[in-house]
Order: C-alpha cells, then sequence, then structure tokens
C-alpha cells in the first residue's frame, strides 16, 4: 500500500482508501473451536459468492493456511453435492 | 493403523434391505482386511446440490474405520461397480492412530450423540408431516365448498 509511484490527486486516494473493506483478523486463527469441514457446509457458504465461487483471501481475511484448508474442503464439498459446483443455470 | 472417513451416497429410492446389503458389504471388506468400523452414522435423505444421474436426492452414510490402509481400494472398487451408489469420498481423517482402543471409545460417544439427533430428527420429521397433513386436510375441504358454491 505504500508503494504508489504516481501520486495521485487527494480526491482520488480518499476514495481509493475507502473502498477497502475487509476483515484483516483471520476468523479461524483467533478462534480455536471454529473449524473448516466438508461436512459442514454451512460454514463453508459463508466463503462462497452468490453464484458458489470461493470468496477470496483479500477480501475473507482468511490466513494463507486456513484458505487453503478452506478450497480443500469447499472442493470436497463439492464432489458431495453438499455444494453446488455454480448457482443453477436456467 | 489409519483413520478413514468414508461418504457413500446411494439412491434415495431404495429398500431397506437392499441398503443393508450393500453396508454388510462393505463391512466384510472391512474384516477381511481386519479393519476396525469405528461408526456408520445415516445422514438421511438430502438433497443434492446439482442434480447427479437425473436425481434431485440421495441418501448418505457415513462410514468411520481404521485400517491399514488396504482397504480404501477394495471399498471403493465395490462401490464403483454398484449402480446404487451415485457417488462416494474417502478422506484421510488421521495418518498414524497410536490407540486404537481409545478412538473406539471415542466413537462409541459419538455414535450415541448421533442417535440421539437422529432420534430428534425423526420426531421433527414427523411434526412436519402431521403439520402438512393438517394443511392437506384443510385444503381439499376449501374446495369443495367451493364447488357447492357453484
Amino acid at each position: 500500500m505504500e508503494l504508489v509511484v504516481k501520486q495521485p490527486s487527494a480526491k482520488k486516494r480518499k476514495r481509493s482508501r475507502l473502498r477497502f473493506v475487509r476483515t484483516k483478523i483471520c476468523r479461524f486463527c483467533s478462534d480455536a473451536e471454529a473449524e473448516l469441514d466438508y461436512k459442514e457446509p454451512k460454514t463453508l457458504r459463508i466463503f462462497l459468492t452468490e453464484r458458489a465461487k470461493i470468496i477470496p483471501r483479500r477480501i475473507s481475511g482468511n490466513c494463507a493456511k486456513h484458505q487453503r484448508k478452506l478450497t480443500t474442503e469447499v472442493k470436497r464439498a463439492r464432489h458431495l453435492a453438499l455444494l453446488p459446483f455454480t448457482s443453477s443455470h436456467s | 493403523m489409519r483413520e478413514y472417513e468414508l461418504i457413500y451416497i446411494l439412491h434415495p429410492d431404495l429398500t431397506e434391505e437392499r441398503e443393508a446389503e450393500i453396508h454388510a458389504r462393505l463391512d466384510d471388506i472391512l474384516q477381511r482386511t481386519n479393519g476396525i468400523i469405528l461408526l456408520r452414522d445415516d445422514w438421511g435423505k438430502r438433497k443434492l446440490a446439482y442434480e447427479i444421474q437425473k436425481l434431485q436426492k440421495g441418501h448418505y452414510f457415513l462410514l468411520n474405520y481404521l485400517d491399514a490402509g488396504t482397504a480404501n481400494i477394495e471399498l471403493e472398487r465395490e462401490l464403483r461397480l454398484n449402480a446404487d451408489a451415485i457417488r462416494f469420498l474417502t478422506v484421510l481423517a488421521d495418518e498414524k492412530v497410536k490407540d486404537p482402543a481409545e478412538r473406539i471409545a471415542t466413537a462409541k460417544v459419538r455414535a450415541e450423540e448421533q442417535a440421539r439427533r437422529r432420534e430428534q430428527r425423526e420426531r421433527e420429521a414427523a411434526e412436519r408431516e402431521r403439520r402438512a397433513a393438517e394443511v392437506a386436510g384443510d385444503s381439499p375441504r376449501r374446495g369443495s365448498s367451493e364447488e357447492e358454491e357453484e
């Protein structure tokens, strides 16, 4: 964030800063009880978009370790039809 | 010993005998490889997130077992050849189980928990059915009264 080559105008900078809304703490690191499991699609659903895509780390705030875990668990759940690959086609 | 989780989805319209037969065949394989069944859980008939073989629902089963690592190939082959099994997934839950006896004990506790949950689910299902029956009982009456008015 510090690496700004061109100095944007004050107005622009303000806007870009406002757009960044993110959770910075990985919720699975801070909460020992919260766990990712393919058998619990309910908790996995929180990290999917409406089109059932996995929400990226930069938005969800997960750490690398837990994001990796999330990906494998979501993929397992998809295979077992506990989670959709995509929203239904019409 | 390793701990495995095997989830398999069976066709939703099977008779109970047919389901029991499939379970027995899996148990047989485990017995042959000296595997230990920790727990078998019936998740009930669930809606599939997407259609598989034109099916909307599937009967989910979870089989938790300890084995040296030879059973999963056999189990998966059995499920692959069985047309009534629509999906399955084996997950290695624990690579090194030091104390099998302890696992068996915890599995027992979990089995009891699951039995309780299943009971509750059945109660809820019965409740829903009763409510649905009430609604169904109401609507035809309304329908017939309308006809009388005409």
